[in-house]
């Protein structure tokens, strides 16, 4: 993408960003975009800082330097209303342990906004429909699986950004984890139909494969920096997953032209072959 | 539950509210016409008609009198304290997010016995005499000061990045209901033989301290509290899934936190200037309403209101009746109601 397609800013803007916790730089400068109508994926080995940087652009910490910026505008001069109409988060796991009915649940995404009783009902029921939940509306969220609530909550944050308006955010830490692999691929195809519909959705992922099927763009992250950002195919190379991940990659190229497939090779038959 | 139950229990919310007001008004008349003397509900209730002019009543004076100035203050004392009670556990139990948060256990209340013993105590070794509205308004003030200070220093002690731990959380509440009791008991050293006696009083709870004056200072506070409380529900709603997920749906949980915990201090300070410690109401009435009708707070606040009200009316009257002309401290009728409950509650939440 040329600088000259961005004639206006991106949806979400990170720049320069550093933060210290614990005397420790858990992000160290680090600048990114995530553009609407396209799915960012941030990846990275453990403790490289991706969810700190989902944390930062969901304004739940405060960065030491640099700045937040949402439609071109500093995060501090947005009201926390009327970011919550533009931006949900879905957080790695919830802790809910009060018996809400699955429908009151996800109301609660309508807390930002205005909307009738009546628009939330429908709303609600669109978006438990979305999530392939239909009927789930009136059980105890606190007797479903971990999966199931897990879909719950991810109905709660589309709710919350359901109205089509500009500028919509979605964060999603590891969405994924807790699901089987037809909801984890469900999940993404969902991200994937919001991002056509406009939204800006950055999503921390482990799975790489994930991350090149359903990505626009890839940001790789290393211990506090963001060291790659492009499409899968520029990004998924050997040479730059393998000295962040320190594993040794054989990274297909499908049939379709720009799909990738990452396999992690054996390091013992790694060996045998270079010997 | 099933979904069955939770649709129901949707419906039956708004035909639930009527069926609470309507046992507030039954026990009202019940509790105006129960006492030492016998006067029976109809003229009971006459009097009242009398005062605002709709009928005439069959009493005779010291009937009316005993009505006016001894039954009704009391019989309201116990729907505002009952209703404050609640409502502050109900504001204790959503900011904790955990239904065993109760002021009487967690050292609030405690903190507000200790206020209130310290003006008692010191305010009669002071070398002058307070201005009567002074002293009245002091015990109130310190007693909110003090669950202020214990309320602060408790959610400081067992919340951390936004996560509360609830272990934590109850053994600092024993630790600083110790703490606090300590102080109180301390406070009965250096007092007199009269102020022993208060002191006993604000120990176990009582509301035979109720005077249209009392009841003229604290009611407009605990009103003003409650409709405070009640404000905060939907963000209490938004703060039971977690204080990330409530900051993203655009709620300023710290401000939700300090004002709860400010309105939790008012409701339990003004509480114990009045009537004492008085415990278990605070756990035993949300648990009951959440049972039955889930955690939304919007109709929880409300509940809570009727249900408190009409629970410490009950616990009122069997305490100035089952031993008349004696009277049982207040306290001991909640806590033998109230302590059963909060095991069977903690048995719960092993499983």
């Amino acid at each position: 993408m040329s600088a000259a397609m961005h004639s206006e800013p991106s949806c979400l803007q990170l720049t320069n960003v550093s933060l210290e916790r614990g005397g420790r730089r858990v992000l160290d400068a680090v600048s990114v975009d995530v553009p609407s109508a396209a799915v960012t994926a941030i990846v990275g080995p453990n403790g490289a800082g991706k969810s700190t940087l989902l944390d930062v652009a969901a304004g739940a910490l405060t960065p030491n330097h640099g700045r937040v910026f949402i439609a071109g505008r500093a995060l501090d001069r947005w009201s926390k209303g009327e970011l919550a109409t533009k931006r949900a988060v879905l957080p790695q796991s919830s802790t809910l342990a009060f018996g809400f009915s699955v429908d009151e649940v996800i109301r609660l995404g309508r807390l930002p906004h205005l909307s009738s009783k009546r628009d939330d009902d429908r709303i609600a029921k669109l978006a438990l429909a979305r999530v392939g939940l239909d009927g789930f509306g009136p059980r105890s969220y606190l007797e479903l699986s971990g999966g199931e609530r897990q879909r719950v909550q991810l109905a709660r944050v589309l709710a919350q950004i359901w109205e089509p308006t500009a500028h919509r955010i979605l964060l999603l830490d590891e969405p994924t984890a807790a699901l089987d692999l037809v909801h984890q691929h469900q999940t993404l195809r969902l991200a994937r139909g919001l991002a056509s519909e406009g939204v800006a959705v950055a999503v921390v992922l482990h799975d790489l494969n994930l991350a090149a099927q359903y990505a626009d763009r890839i940001a790789v992250m290393d211990r506090g920096r963001v060291e790659h950002v492009g499409a899968p195919h520029e990004v998924l190379r050997p040479s730059i997953l393998e000295p962040i991940f320190r594993i040794h990659v054989d990274v297909m190229e499908l049939a379709s032209p720009q799909r990738r497939l990452v396999l992690v090779r054996d390091p013992d038959a790694a060996e045998g072959d270079h010997a | 539950m099933n979904a069955i139950a939770i649709r129901m229990r949707g419906e039956l919310r708004r035909p639930a509210l009527t069926a609470l007001v309507a046992a507030l008004v039954v026990a009202f008349a019940i509790a105006l016409s129960s006492g030492a003397a016998s006067i029976g509900p109809g003229r009971s209730l006459g009097v009242l008609l009398d005062v605002i002019g709709l009928g005439a009543s069959a009493a005779q004076e010291h009937e009316r009198a005993v009505i006016l100035f001894v039954r009704l203050p009391r019989v309201l004392l116990a729907i505002v304290v009952g209703a404050a009670l609640a409502q502050a556990g109900a504001l204790m139990q959503g900011l904790f997010r955990n239904p065993l948060a109760d002021p009487s256990l967690v050292g609030i209340s405690a903190g507000a016995t200790l206020g209130a013993a310290t003006v008692i105590v010191f305010a009669g070794a002071l070398p002058f005499e307070l201005p009567t509205i002074v002293h009245r308004l002091l015990l109130p003030v310190c007693a909110f000061a003090g669950a202020q200070i214990t309320g602060v220093v408790l959610h400081h002690l067992s919340s951390s990045s936004g996560r509360t731990d609830v272990t934590t959380m109850l053994l600092a509440g024993i630790a600083i209901n110790a703490m606090a009791l300590a102080g109180t008991g301390a406070l009965t050293y250096v007092a007199t033989d009269e102020q022993l006696r208060s002191l006993t009083f604000w120990g176990m709870g009582s509301l035979g301290g109720a005077t249209w004056s009392s009841l003229a200072v604290v009611a407009p506070v605990l009103v003003v509290a409650v409709a405070s409380a009640w404000g905060l529900s939907r963000a209490l709603d938004a703060m039971l899934l977690g204080e990330g997920e409530a900051h993203h749906l655009g709620v300023d949980v710290e401000r939700t936190k300090r004002r709860a915990l400010l309105t939790t201090s008012v409701l339990i300070g003004t509480s114990v200037a009045l009537c004492g410690m008085i415990g278990f109401v605070g756990l035993l009435v949300p648990h009951l309403i959440r049972l039955v009708f889930g955690p939304s707070h919007r109709f929880l606040m409300t509940a809570t209101i009727l249900v408190g009200g009409v629970l410490l009316l009950i616990a009122d009257l069997v305490a100035r009746t089952v031993a008349a002309p004696a009277e049982l401290p207040i306290g001991i009728v909640t806590a033998l109601l109230g302590a059963p409950f909060f095991l069977a509650l903690l048995k719960r939440q092993q499983t």
